[in-house]
């Protein structure tokens, strides 16, 4: 598929898609048509999934790769560091009977440490089969 | 230490701009603009391909600088 003779290279028409899609899904799941949202998250993977396929060159190049490895290490890295500091907080606050265990920190908490453990489980993946 | 390279001189050479380069190596233009102004460190692939394409050593496109 040779996007770029409309002026639309393979990145742009892949986030034109995926920005719409997810809104359109947004909108329709928060206005109570909940199978429609489903039907445009399938339709829009797919043709996620073609554009890639067709597109005569690599939608994403390495430096996309390597800039998103980094973006998501950081933001691994900043969200611990966030949750360090709001358990000391929240410790310390508890200890001195300012405060309860808010009601945010357990799914926050549930949900970095799945992120952590799955890490951990790709790591040890990657170690074991080499990383290219 | 920092990577120089000598990738815009011999792309001028071989008269190509960065769009051109960049589908030969099927990169984005901003790619082959992040190597040239040392945003980007290309992969050891990349930079193999780089150095097959200009008929040349890798050491002569990419070297190390204090």
């Amino acid at each position: 598929m040779n996007t770029e003779k409309y002026g639309l290279n393979g990145k742009k028409t892949y986030f034109t898609v995926l920005i719409l899609g997810m809104a359109s899904m947004v909108v329709t799941f928060n206005m109570g048509y909940e199978l429609v949202a489903a039907g445009i998250t399938i339709t829009v993977v797919t043709l996620l999934y073609l554009i890639g396929e067709k597109s005569d060159r690599s939608i994403f190049d390495e430096r996309d790769l390597s800039i998103a490895k980094e973006s998501t290490h950081q933001a691994v890295m900043w969200t611990g560091a966030f949750g360090g500091v709001a358990m000391i907080v929240i410790s310390i606050g508890m200890g001195l009977n300012y405060w309860d265990y808010p009601d945010w920190a357990a799914p926050y908490y549930v949900s970095w440490g799945s992120i952590i453990g799955l890490a951990v489980l790709i790591d040890i993946g990657k170690r074991l089969r080499g990383v290219k | 230490m920092q990577v120089k390279n000598q990738l815009k001189k011999l792309r001028q050479e071989k008269d190509l701009t960065q769009a051109e380069l960049a589908k030969k190596m099927d990169v984005s233009r901003q790619t082959v603009n992040a190597i040239e102004t040392g945003k980007y460190n290309p992969s050891l692939e990349l930079a193999l391909e780089l150095a097959e394409f200009f008929d040349t050593e890798v050491e002569k496109i990419f070297r190390l600088e204090e």
